[in-house]
């Protein structure tokens, strides 16, 4: 079984950027940290946890990932299987990290909400793109 | 007040129901006692003081415990046995304002072992006083005959020894002449009101209070003010938002006059600009349920193929195992039977073909067991979910996001492009000033209106504190108000206390000289040189009393004999009785104890007869004796005598004196019922 959490603390520096998202998008932080989670288990790199302090807001788990938690949980573990690392052990270090980095990366590319889209994937968007051909004029 | 009757029960030596009737005419108004020492003639005076004022009767200290313990020793001893209740009933007529009623008093009490039980009942005119309860009645009692008073009228020899002592010694005959008269309750008012006023000063605090209200009406004050100011500032400045809207309203009618074509387009652009904003809400609404949904997983599709792919790698492979498993278990079991009995197949290759149909199925079968590393953490419904969630990440999240963020972005666009057409003055001469003014006044209007409700938000404030002012003002008022009349009863008090005083120093003169009028005449009645004295004085200031000669000495009552000073007593208290004012019974005891034949006349002849409508006499047969039950006989009603029988243990009362005068002789002695 996994190592269990129910509180989960962010860094400052990310819980400063989350106000100011959610000044300019009306979405509470709960779901930006969502936003932000997924944005950093995206990125190649691993995240490097010392770089965050644990000062900022306080979160309890099931109000941050609410009813998808499992598949949040599955996607770190599986980001973890594939570095060669133990997805129990080091559960809650990484998913902090990955939650401090996302949030900050995600504060630097919104400014509202037409800027979501611009989040996603080429790859995906392209995969949409193509399928609708004819389209186009 | 005229006493009818006594009845004592099992008190003292009196035993069962002894019954005297104690009327008495105008002509002849005493009652004689007649019995030897011991024979309970104490007891009776007693008796009456006890029924009528209870524990009082026996003084201002005695205890309710020293009390009730003197009772049970008043309880009849049988011989076997003492009696468990005794009572004492006195029936009497009281006038009042022309009226006469008649009471009845009646005190018993019942030995419960541990303690005794009094029980008192009041009767008027047979019935019990509907106007007073039953726990009124001690203190109904006291107002009708205070014991104060009663001690003047119910007297014995020793107190009237007591009294005479006392007058040698100055200091505690003025307190208890002073109590006589009546003035000691004038003095206990005064100290009472000093008492009262001092606690009253205390309470007050005025002076703190009217300084607290003054700077809280100032607060309040200066709050007012502020709120008078902001409204006018409000007032004027809708005031001067009425204007705008007018001077807008006549501006834009003005736009439209000048340059019809633009105006038009003007109020097209506005019309559209209203559209738009509305569009653009609900577009982001739009944006915001995507994005709150499945859309964080578009973010990271890569991660989330894998997660899938692994989910149903691993419940493929557990599936497999299952199935393997099931295989094995099922060929085992179709092998071990009876495929091979009835076939002819030799032993060694039906074990041949076993071993490989086996072999065959776990290769087709092969499962790598260790790897199922997400699988078992997560339940069929949660994968089933987790598919779902992805496959509407990956696949329709950008494309209704993408759709829905262009259409933001462009109609973003257009807003954009409104405004700044709406801004911008058009070419035309005669209207861009219009337009720059419009521009300027709507601008105006805006921050008046912010103005205004900063005013309203700052007012309402300033209503909440002014309200909490003034009620904490009418709680200090209120208070005020309670002190106000304290320090009015404190001046009213100290008025009463100086009136008061007056009123004492009055009192005391007007007392002492009715007194000096009564003691004379008393005195000289009882006296036995009433001719060489002529009066007494008595010294208002120094409280000195002295008799006048008629030679014109004075002789300070000091220099009195002892005997003299007894009758002088007596002098003293039947005077004092008079100047109470109240008509009650004489009640005296072994009066002539250690008088000489000279006053014990004057005290037969002259105050037994004289002393008041009613007098109860207890003597001994050598007070009273012959001579003097003679020379009484003609004032006496009735007359008993209390006879203790040593043997039996009790008194028996019969009519009668010790003897009887020949014409009562024919009565017949009433055996009192035991």
């Amino acid at each position: 079984m996994s190592k269990e959490f129910n509180r989960i603390q962010i860094g400052t520096d990310a819980t400063n950027r989350l106000r100011m998202v959610k000044g300019n998008t009306g979405l509470t932080p709960n779901y930006l940290c969502r936003i932000g989670l997924c944005y950093s288990l995206n990125e190649p790199r691993p995240p490097t946890p010392e770089e965050y302090d644990n000062d900022g807001q306080t979160f309890n788990r099931y109000t941050l990932l609410g009813e998808h938690d499992a598949l949040y949980m599955a996607l770190l573990k599986e980001r973890l299987i594939q570095e060669g690392k133990d997805p129990e052990e080091d559960l809650y270090d990484e998913f902090v990290a990955h939650l401090n980095r996302g949030v900050i990366r995600v504060h630097g590319n919104i400014r509202d909400l037409s800027d979501f889209q611009a989040l996603i994937p080429n790859s995906l968007k392209e995969d949409s793109d193509v399928e609708p051909d004819g389209e186009l004029p | 007040m005229k006493l009818t009757k006594l009845v004592i029960n099992d008190f003292g030596p009196y035993r069962g129901r002894n019954e005297f009737t104690l009327t008495t005419s105008q002509d002849s108004p005493i009652i004689l006692f007649g019995g030897s020492n011991g024979a309970g003639k104490t007891t009776l005076f007693r008796g009456v003081q006890i029924c009528l004022h209870g524990r009082s009767a026996l003084g201002r200290r005695v205890s309710e415990a020293d009390y009730k313990e003197h009772i049970r020793g008043k309880l009849h001893e049988y011989p076997e046995d003492t009696a468990d209740e005794a009572s004492i009933r006195l029936e009497f007529e009281y006038a009042y304002m022309g009226e006469v009623d008649h009471y009845s008093v009646e005190r018993s009490w019942r030995d419960r072992g541990k303690s005794i039980v009094e029980n008192l009942e009041v009767r008027r005119n047979g019935k019990l006083p509907s106007d007073l309860d039953k726990d009124q009645w001690e203190d109904f009692l006291k107002e009708l005959i205070p014991p104060g008073v009663s001690q003047l009228f119910f007297f014995d020899g020793e107190k009237v020894q007591e009294l005479a002592t006392a007058i040698e010694d100055d200091e505690s005959f003025e307190d208890s002449l002073f109590s006589l008269l009546g003035l000691d309750l004038v003095d206990r008012l005064d100290a009472d009101l000093s008492i009262y006023r001092s606690r009253k000063l205390d309470e007050s605090g005025l002076e703190g209070i009217t300084e607290e209200i003054k700077e809280l009406r100032e607060e309040k004050e200066e709050l007012e003010q502020r709120e008078q100011e902001l409204k006018d500032r409000k007032d004027d400045k809708e005031k001067r938002l009425a204007e705008l809207e007018t001077e807008i309203d006549s501006k834009e009618s003005d736009i439209a006059q000048e340059g019809g074509a633009y105006a038009d387009k003007r109020e097209e652009l506005k019309e559209r600009r209203a559209e738009l904003n509305a569009k653009i809400e609900n577009v982001e609404e739009d944006i915001r349920d995507i994005v709150t949904d499945a859309y964080p997983f578009a973010l990271a599709p890569n991660l989330c193929q894998s997660v899938v792919n692994r989910l149903k790698d691993e419940s493929e492979k557990q599936e497999t195992a299952a199935a393997r498993e099931r295989l094995d278990s099922e060929l085992d079991d179709a092998l071990n039977g009876d495929v091979f009995s009835d076939l002819d197949v030799p032993d060694d290759q039906a074990e041949e073909i076993k071993s490989r149909l086996q072999s065959e199925i776990r290769n087709r079968f092969q499962v790598d067991d260790e790897n199922t590393q997400l699988l078992h953490q997560f339940s069929e419904a949660q994968r089933r979910e987790m598919y779902g969630v992805v496959d509407k990440a990956l696949n329709e999240v950008p494309e209704t996001l993408g759709g829905k963020s262009s259409e933001l972005e462009s109609m973003v666009r257009e807003l954009q492009d409104i405004e700044e057409k709406l801004g911008r003055a058009p070419e035309e001469e005669d209207i861009s000033p219009l337009i720059e003014d419009l521009n300027e006044l709507i601008e105006e209007k805006e921050s008046l209106k912010s103005d205004i409700e900063d005013i309203e938000e700052e007012l309402s404030k300033l209503d909440t504190r002014t309200s909490r002012l003034g009620n904490q003002i009418d709680n200090k008022l209120d208070r005020k108000d309670d002190k106000e009349t304290v320090s009015e009863r404190a001046e009213l008090a100290s008025n009463v206390q100086n009136v008061l005083s007056e009123y004492r120093e009055d009192l005391a003169k007007e007392k002492l000289r009715n007194l000096e009028d009564a003691l004379t005449e008393r005195y000289l009645a009882l006296s036995n040189k009433s001719d060489f004295y002529e009066g007494i004085e008595v010294d208002e200031d120094a409280l000195n009393i002295k008799v006048r000669t008629k030679h014109g000495n004075h002789k300070p009552q000091s220099e009195l004999s002892a005997g003299e000073r007894q009758i002088f007593a007596t002098a003293l208290l039947w005077a004092l009785a008079e100047i109470s004012g109240r008509p009650l019974p004489f009640i005296v005891d072994t009066p002539l104890g250690r008088l000489d034949k000279a006053h014990r006349e004057n005290l037969v002849e002259n105050f037994f007869p004289e002393a008041s409508h009613q007098v109860l006499v207890f003597s001994t047969d050598t007070e009273i004796d012959d001579e003097y039950y003679d020379k009484l006989n003609d004032d006496v009603t009735q007359a008993y005598h209390l006879d203790y029988n040593q043997e039996e243990g009790y008194t028996s009362v019969s009519r009668g004196y010790f003897w009887s005068s020949p014409d009562q002789g024919e009565e017949i002695d009433l055996e009192v019922t035991q």
